[in-house]
């Protein structure tokens, strides 16, 4: 809801790209954290359009100031997380929006990947990192802090079932062992 | 911080079929405190340097002459799993970085990055985790929204990541109870998600076939 300029080191919008900084909304309901985040990130040559305490909030503040990136925890009250992530991937497609959050939960994780979310980044990591992060998730590419990294590799290394003939041959395997004589499926048990 | 505090520094084998680039790095990653314990021109000599040195970590390259750094990665998994592989490479293609996981790459670092991010890489796949170079990483988000999706339009109703899993283990030939224990579930629980399962893949025409066909033994 508050622009936040002072202190911070970004030429004026009018300037060419490459002296423009990158614009961002942060989104998370705790304020002090929003606050210590924005300061944060006006240190490093980020512009902070907007900073907003929950989902609905967002929404309205990306659609009207068009950052560059949007930060955002999934944990806000109000409309969800994922919903949220969903709706902005809908209604600004063009803006890159990457999870910063305590969780590291696999579910979590994957949830705001499919929803759309570009890359997902923990709290908890050097300062660097996540501002490194941000700046990734700006120009378009895929930031993860390593624990996430790493639970998503071991999904995709997992053996998954992920077309039809897969599932057909586990059930036609599981069939077979259960009834070798061929005997009626029983559907109830 | 005295000697006794001081970490033990992570032990490392560097691969890359290029002398000076593989020099240049090992000169890079010794400065910032990592031990470069072998360094070694082709997979085939990885294989050897892994096996004798037994490091922390591979830093491996992709495009190298003989044995493919994807295939020495498959392999180095498979005899040597404690030494974890991060590709170090060129290659920013979908291909390369799909085969590298699936192979069992811990981490995928471009070379055209700064150093620290190498560094970073090593003791981030020496703790378990894994670093991917932010470029790349969208194609693994995108194979795993791919896979999830293929997945779960199989039944129309979806089958649940459970009732996968409870699936998988069946056609392993695992029995209820081994199945209960495994996913720490009752076994009326099992009893339900094989319910479950069967009612849904019967809604799926595709899938309601093959098994009818084995049913009536015609598999």
């Amino acid at each position: 809801m508050t622009p936040t300029t002072e202190g911070s080191r970004c030429a004026a919008e009018a300037a060419p790209a490459r002296h423009r900084c990158l614009r961002v909304v942060i989104a998370d309901d705790h304020p002090f954290y929003r606050a210590g985040l924005a300061r944060m990130l006006e240190r490093d040559q980020f512009r902070v359009v907007a900073e907003v305490p929950n989902g609905d909030a967002t929404v309205r503040e990306v659609e009207q100031h068009r950052p560059d990136v949007v930060v955002m925890d999934l944990n806000m009250p109000g409309t969800s997380g994922l919903t949220t992530i969903r709706r902005l991937a809908q209604q600004v497609p063009a803006t890159p929006v990457i999870i910063l959050s305590v969780s590291a939960d696999e579910q979590d994780v994957t949830d705001a990947i499919l929803a759309g979310a570009s890359g997902y980044l923990l709290k908890d990591r050097p300062h660097a990192e996540i501002l490194d992060g941000i700046r990734a998730a700006a120009a378009g590419q895929a930031p993860l802090s390593p624990r996430i990294a790493a639970m998503l590799i071991r999904r995709l290394q997992a053996v998954e079932p992920g077309d039809v003939e897969e599932v057909r041959r586990m059930v036609s395997r599981y069939v077979s062992r259960q009834w070798p004589q061929g005997a009626r499926l029983p559907w109830r048990w | 911080m005295s000697d006794a505090e001081r970490p033990e520094p992570l032990r490392v084998v560097v691969v890359d079929d290029h002398s000076f680039y593989r020099a240049g790095l090992s000169r890079l990653l010794r400065a910032s405190g990592v031990e470069v314990v072998a360094e070694a021109p082709n997979g085939d000599r990885a294989l050897l340097d892994v096996a004798e040195h037994a490091p922390d970590v591979v830093v491996m390259d992709l495009n190298m002459p003989g044995l493919s750094g994807i295939e020495a990665t498959r392999r180095l998994v498979e005899t040597s799993p404690s030494a974890k592989v991060l590709v170090l490479t060129v290659s920013a293609d979908e291909a390369d970085v799909t085969g590298a996981i699936l192979a069992g790459a811990s981490g995928y670092v471009l070379k055209d990055g700064p150093v620290e991010e190498v560094v970073a890489g090593i003791r981030a796949v020496a703790a378990g985790q894994s670093l991917i170079s932010p470029r790349v990483a969208s194609f693994m988000l995108e194979h795993l929204r791919e896979s999830t999706a293929d997945v779960r339009e199989l039944a129309g109703a979806r089958l649940s990541r459970r009732e996968l899993e409870v699936l998988g283990l069946l056609a392993e030939g695992r029995a209820n109870q081994e199945i209960a224990d495994l996913l720490v579930i009752s076994q009326s629980t099992v009893r339900n998600h094989i319910s479950s399962i069967l009612l849904k893949l019967q809604v799926e025409n595709r899938v309601q076939a093959a098994v009818r066909a084995v049913r009536d033994h015609l598999v």
